[in-house]
């Protein structure tokens, strides 16, 4: 499990090296938008996913997101922000406006709530442990959501993970430590299930 | 050690189960100075270990979920928008419309593309009303100024375009 946690590079130490990319890239350097774009596309794809379960429309969060980065090249102030902090609070809002139509939409819309136990077999495999952890964390909260996504899978410090979400520290932990609960008590409650059965 | 400094490095069985659920199993990702009380716990506390089994657990689970990696096609389509927003940067770099008098109106009236035509109708025919009023008694009044106030409206009008890009703030982006 750590060596997963870790696999993922940090941008962390990058951040110098986005603003001169981004100024680079202002003064019409093309190479550095192909930089950019390598370095922080996957982050932003795989934040867009999981908080929308989406690929169609992470895809167009992402892209939207790197052309907000584009458009305001030439006013980046470095020093200011990170980069990386930036363009994930940019996505994480795209996100938000995307979840709230959602919610907007007729009922009609939506699609039926899955039954848990349709899924469960002969055990709790991989697989549908990983469904029934994406339907807990689509039912959590955004901001819930949000800070799992940024403490866990981009491994962000607290900090950054205030910044993005625009809360205090002791609300990130709080955040993680309810969202997390949910996590836990419904995969624990699936396998309840699973061994009534 | 202190007795403060005894109660600083204590911690409770809850804020433990807490912490443990907030950021995981793995120790080096919970706040820095909760990391040694946390040891300290686990190597006396059953409850501690427990807890901490119960966090690793949702950790694995979590790491199940992997992103996907972006497509060739949608590496393209942003670069293809970086190539894009970089032809655009003379036409946005043209700042000091700004300073003109067309940028001093846009900021007064706004971004507000409806208003453009509006705009450059009225200081047409306020300037054709001075005109007319101001200047009737001198004899010398060139043939063709009217034409030459009517492409001065077309660049003002041109101008107030250009300005739209500039007067978007960082803030209004997000």
């Amino acid at each position: 499990m750590v060596e997963t946690r870790r696999s993922a590079p940090r941008s962390g130490s990058d951040a110098q090296d986005d603003d001169s990319l981004i100024a680079r890239f202002a003064n019409g350097d093309q190479s550095a938008a192909r930089l950019l774009t390598e370095r922080h596309l996957g982050r932003v794809l795989a934040l867009a996913t999981r908080m929308l379960r989406d690929t169609a429309e992470a895809e167009d969060v992402a892209q939207e997101a790197m052309m907000r980065a584009w458009r305001n090249a030439a006013k980046w102030e470095p020093g200011r922000a990170k980069f990386s902090t930036w363009l994930h609070k940019v996505a994480l809002n795209l996100c938000y406006d995307r979840l709230r139509k959602r919610k907007s939409a007729s009922l009609d819309d939506v699609a039926e709530p899955v039954d848990d136990r349709a899924s469960a077999q002969d055990g709790m495999e991989a697989s549908e442990r990983l469904d029934v952890l994406k339907d807990a964390m689509e039912a959590l909260p955004e901001r819930q959501r949000a800070a799992i996504q940024l403490r866990h899978f981009e491994e962000r410090g607290n900090d950054e993970t205030a910044e993005i979400l625009g809360v205090s520290i002791e609300a990130v932990e709080s955040l993680l430590s309810r969202g997390r609960r949910a996590l836990r008590d419904k995969l624990a409650g699936q396998r309840a299930l699973l061994l009534e059965e | 050690m202190t007795v403060i400094d005894m109660k600083n490095d204590m911690m409770t069985i809850e804020d433990f189960e807490e912490r443990a659920m907030a950021y995981g199993a793995d120790l080096d990702a919970w706040p820095e100075e909760d990391r040694a009380p946390a040891r300290t716990l686990l190597a006396g506390s059953a409850v501690a270990r427990r807890a901490m089994d119960d966090a690793r657990a949702l950790d694995e689970a979590l790491a199940l979920w992997d992103g996907p990696a972006p497509s060739q096609a949608l590496m393209s389509r942003v670069l293809t928008d970086a190539a894009t927003v970089a032809g655009e940067a003379p036409v946005a770099a043209s700042a000091p419309a700004l300073r003109t008098g067309a940028g001093w109106l846009a900021r007064v009236f706004g971004n507000r593309p409806m208003l453009r035509p509006g705009l450059a109708l009225a200081a047409c025919l306020a300037l054709g009303f001075v005109m007319g009023t101001t200047l009737e008694e001198q004899v010398m009044v060139p043939v063709d100024t009217g034409m030459s106030v009517d492409a001065g409206m077309i660049d003002f009008a041109f101008a107030l375009e250009d300005d739209a890009d500039l007067l978007l703030g960082p803030g209004s982006l997000l």
